[in-house]
């Protein structure tokens, strides 16, 4: 199970509080999809752009990214600027 | 409303044109006249990006009515350029990067001309308040600043070469 | 000042990189020739007009257009109930900011500030447009306006929406409130952090809302014909940007809505989200015409998207060293009408350039009745910086500490934790940071009657999604097209970067900016990420190329690609009888039809490798305590800039971003009347830094690479706005002896606070 690491609003918005998550997955779809089971909407927030997700200390915009049995994928907002 | 029917000399071109007597010299070179290179930043007459000269005196064409330019000379952005050749002033301001969007670029241009037709020698502080009035967000003024320095004393050398030997 | 023709390299070993060729589209701009958003015509064309609310808090009982409708020459009238309705935009989109734009762009059933449009026309001229909304009736109720922080805040504050749900809470935690959104952020033990300083400031900071101040109002056309297919002309900071929201808005399929980009007038942020081009879409279905939507200035003050006001409480604490033990930030930034909530780049960016143990952050944004605020060139990092960076100079003066020798002491360094927890990259924090300290400007004494003054801040470049296509011609001359718009030089950094991956002079290079039916998708011009992400999609693009151009090669001459390089701008033989041959890009191009066809390549990317770059600014000024004006003397910018492309561009950015907070620090503000009518929408009254309050602006590049970009490009544009609020508020300070800590420094506030001694 990969523990998963959520920014403060997802968690109070959409985890009821819970900053961090344990969901299956051996790439990020499928965390994400897991994520999306336990916190409905957190799929749309992910693919709108305005979070990114690290796997293991590593910026992963690519979904395929593989996730082991004992990753960490932290959850952060995204920032673009002007 | 009946319109008004004006005569002027555009750039040297013979120009007329029918305008409502309200309208601006700036509404009428960007519309019937198709000369959109002088801009409408502010319509008002603090931003300078409308700046073109009226017999030869550098104004806001936004604060100028279209009905005023009858009889007169008006020169533009457009004319600055002598067929394919650039002014000096425009040449350096490519080669000093002295644009950035280029928005504000055609009325500093003209008002740079103004100056130097005013006075070919500026200091540093004559030149930025000769452009105080035209408003640039992009650059901070350096690079314009140098390249009109820079204009100037190329067309300084290049009157003391005429002057040495007139043709 | 031209480029070399290529045969000589710079130091980093570059032929074009590095150099300060002329831009490509130079000669049209400096003529007047280049066509921005409101020079372009449409044949058959329509004027468009907007009605706008004079009240800045209403609900709009009715509105009656059927004069302007029976008006010779108006050809459409539009209002909110023209618009979807809310499920439709929700539909559209859930969890972003589609509703808010809508009903920005076109109020619905309340006017939430003055200038918000209720009503537009298109019409055969503007003059008709105009007559035309003289005749449209609406009937207000007018309520009363929420015109400050404070006020948004009260127990007994009118909601603007009283629906909405805060953001970044529990569900169903909060009262109906106007608080857009709350973030936190908390590292370490705040409160001990604090018990362990030696010397703990305290104070409150304020920001009004200021503008992006670009000179070119916002300008479309649009056309929506019978079929549904469009076409919108607009200068935008991102025509695939406008082709989202308008298509998201009024339920446009993207490939049915073509976006032409034209030039643009200036942005830095502001032209990141659509105002018009909905209004102007409709307009032009009704009446089956193009029509044109331009704003005068007046409307780009009241109804475009400035930057948040902000409200700042800051505690931090420092030890006898200068080492920061804490910091506490409690942050209030304003929204406006819509929600728009800048407080999480606020949290971000408050203590970039710096590590320290703990932290406890909160950020708020509010409602309020004015214009719904946007992104404005690293969005709420001056106002966070502000508070920090003069806190940190409150500390060194209290502790005697040189303030660049306090920043360089707590300085984060490449593999300290970032904000996220995640290790910093090879940020140069600390390089810039003492580039600065060795700068002349640093050491040199201070003139009589002058005062100095030094901040830093950092902003970090986005990656993001970018396209680019690159092709050969015949004649081996070589045509790039992407889809960013350039607002300031980046079409000749493309140039510059597809000319030096193939080996080539910058003149055999052009590039175009494509519209979005020419080009895959490229996210907007914004982010510091243009010459980053797009750049490398056009060196990807570039590479495919060479390997194609290598391929043909090795046919001719009968080896494998692997023995065929490529050098100079040709392929170069490696083995065999033609060892030591070469066939340039002409030679190659020139038999593409008998190689395989047409020699292109598309380069499209996801760009990754976040990297902040930092600004640090010194600043001389003095001020006149009798008349209370600032009159800066000497500024240099220091920047880690990562490789500057184009050093003039570079240098252009971190010029035109200082003035911009020199503005900021120093006159602009947004000023309403007590109904909340802005009284200053004009730039005589909002006062920008013009060409006689300055000196030169002296910038220092500090080039450290990023490993992650092929030319070691760092985002450059907004890092250079976030230190001069700072340096130029504590050199004040330090001029009058007094923290200053309401922005802006207005004569009458300086005169003021030196007269009370």
């Amino acid at each position: 199970m990969a523990r998963v690491i959520l920014p403060g609003a997802v968690a109070n918005e959409l985890f009821g509080g819970r900053e961090e998550v344990e969901v299956p997955g051996r790439t990020l779809f499928a965390v994400v999809h897991a994520l999306e089971v336990q916190g409905p909407g957190f799929e749309e927030r992910a693919e709108g752009g305005g979070l990114a997700m690290a796997v293991d200390g590593v910026l992963a915009e690519d979904w395929s990214t593989p996730v082991g049995p004992d990753s960490e994928v932290l959850v952060v907002s995204r920032v673009a600027g002007g | 409303m009946s319109r008004l029917h004006v005569t002027t000399t555009v750039n040297g071109d013979a120009q007329e044109f029918l305008c409502d007597p309200g309208a601006t010299l700036l509404d009428v070179l960007r519309g019937p006249l198709g000369l959109t290179g002088s801009k409408e930043g502010c319509g008002s007459g603090d931003c300078g990006a409308c700046t073109v000269t009226l017999d030869g005196a550098m104004v806001c064409s936004c604060l100028v009515l279209a009905a005023e330019a009858e009889g007169r000379r008006i020169t533009t952005i457009e004319g600055m350029a002598e067929g394919g050749e650039l002014h000096p002033l425009q040449q350096q301001f490519l080669k000093f990067g002295a644009l950035q969007c280029g928005f504000c670029t055609p009325g500093v241009l003209v008002a740079a001309k103004a100056l130097l037709d005013h006075n070919p020698d500026p200091t540093e502080s004559e030149a930025r308040y000769w452009l105080a009035g035209n408003l640039c967000r992009c650059t901070g003024y350096d690079k314009i600043i140098r390249a009109v320095m820079a204009a100037a004393a190329e067309l300084r050398q290049d009157q003391s070469s005429k002057e040495r030997s007139p043709a | 000042m031209n480029a070399p023709t290529g045969k000589l390299a710079n130091e980093d070993g570059y032929r074009v990189v590095g150099t300060r060729p002329v831009r490509l589209d130079g000669v049209d701009k400096v003529t007047g020739k280049a066509i921005y958003g409101g020079d372009f015509v449409a044949p058959g064309m329509l004027h468009g007009a907007i009605l706008r609310s004079p009240h800045a808090h209403a609900r709009i009982r009715s509105i009656d257009a059927s004069a302007a409708a029976a008006l010779p020459g108006v050809k459409a009238v539009v209002t909110g109930a023209d618009m979807p309705d809310d499920a439709a935009l929700k539909a559209a989109d859930r969890t972003g900011d589609t509703m808010a734009i809508a009903r920005h762009s076109m109020a619905l059933d309340k006017a939430l500030f003055d200038g918000h449009a209720v009503a537009a026309v298109a019409a055969t001229s503007p003059e008709v447009a105009q007559a035309a909304l003289a005749l449209i009736r609406v009937d207000y109720e007018v309520l009363r306006p929420v015109l400050s922080i404070e006020a948004a805040l009260a127990p007994d504050a009118p909601l603007l929406h009283p629906g909405h749900v805060t953001r970044g809470e529990r569900p169903g935690k909060a009262e109906p409130s106007n608080v857009v959104g709350v973030t936190t952020h908390a590292k370490g033990d705040a409160a001990a952090g604090m018990a362990q300083a030696d010397e703990v400031f305290e104070g409150t900071f304020s920001t009004p809302p200021i503008h992006q101040g670009y000179i070119e109002p916002h300008a479309c056309v649009a056309q929506w014909n019978a079929d549904g297919q469009a076409q919108i002309w607009a200068s935008s900071q991102g025509q695939f940007m406008i082709r989202d929201q308008v298509g998201k808005i009024l339920g446009v399929a993207l490939a049915n809505l073509r976006v032409v980009p034209l030039e643009i007038g200036g942005g830095f942020g502001g032209k990141t989200r659509v105002f018009l081009e909905p209004v102007a879409m409709l307009l032009s279905r009704k009446a089956g015409r193009p029509v044109r939507l331009a704003m005068t200035r007046g409307e780009v003050f009241r109804a475009s998207g400035p930057a948040p006001g902000s409200r700042t409480v800051i505690r931090m604490g420092a030890r006898r060293d200068g080492t920061i033990t804490a910091v506490e930030l409690d942050i209030v930034l304003t929204s406006g009408a819509f929600a728009h909530d800048e407080s999480g780049p606020a949290l971000l960016s408050a203590t970039m350039p710096y590590t320290i143990e703990n932290l406890a952050f909160t950020g708020r944004a509010v409602f309020m009745n004015m214009t719904t605020v946007h992104a404005y060139r690293a969005p709420a990092a001056p106002q966070a910086v502000f508070a920090v960076e003069s806190a940190i100079d409150e500390l060194a003066q209290r502790l005697g500490l040189d303030p660049l020798d306090m920043r360089i002491r707590n300085v984060a360094r490449p593999g300290d934790p970032g904000f996220s927890g995640l290790p910093l990259g090879e940020v140069g924090f600390l390089e810039a940071l003492e580039a600065a300290k060795a700068h002349p400007h640093w050491t040199a004494p201070l003139p009589k009657g002058q005062s100095r003054g030094v901040g830093a801040g950092a902003w970090g470049n986005y990656g993001g999604a970018s396209t680019a296509e690159v092709s050969v011609a015949d004649d081996g001359t070589v045509l790039v097209a992407e889809g960013n718009p350039d607002i300031g030089g980046s079409r000749a950094g493309m140039a510059m970067m597809a000319a030096e991956t193939l080996g080539i002079d910058y003149e055999q290079v052009r590039v175009i900016v494509a519209d979005t039916n020419s080009i895959g998708y490229s996210m907007q011009t914004g982010g510091s990420r243009t010459t980053f992400a797009t750049g490398m999609a056009v060196i990807q693009a570039c590479e495919k190329v060479i390997a194609d151009m290598r391929h043909r090669a090795a046919m001719v001459w009968g080896v494998e690609d692997a023995e065929v390089d490529w050098r100079d701008g040709a392929a170069w033989c490696g083995s065999g009888e033609n060892a030591g041959r070469s066939l340039t890009m002409k030679a190659i191009a020139r038999r593409a039809d008998q190689s395989g066809g047409p020699i292109a390549a598309t380069g499209a990317l996801m760009a990754q490798g976040y990297l902040p770059g930092v600004g640090v600014h010194i600043c001389d000024l003095s001020v006149d305590e009798e008349t209370g004006v600032t009159t800066i003397t000497r500024y240099t910018a220091v920047q880690d800039v990562g490789k500057a492309i184009h050093p003039d561009y570079v240098e252009g950015q971190m010029q035109g971003g200082a003035v911009q907070g020199i503005g900021w620090a120093l006159n602009e503000e947004y000023v309403w009347n007590a109904a909340g009518a802005m009284d200053n929408p004009g730039f005589l009254d909002y006062r920008m830094p013009v060409a006689s309050d300055l000196p030169m602006i002296e910038p220092v590049m500090v080039e450290k690479p990023s490993p992650v970009h092929p030319f070691g490009v760092k985002g450059v544009g907004e890092a250079p706005i976030v230190p001069p609020l700072a340096a130029v508020a504590n050199a004040v300070s330090r001029a009058i002896g007094k923290r200053m800590t309401h922005l802006p420094l207005s004569p009458v506030k300086v005169q003021a606070a030196a007269a009370e001694g």
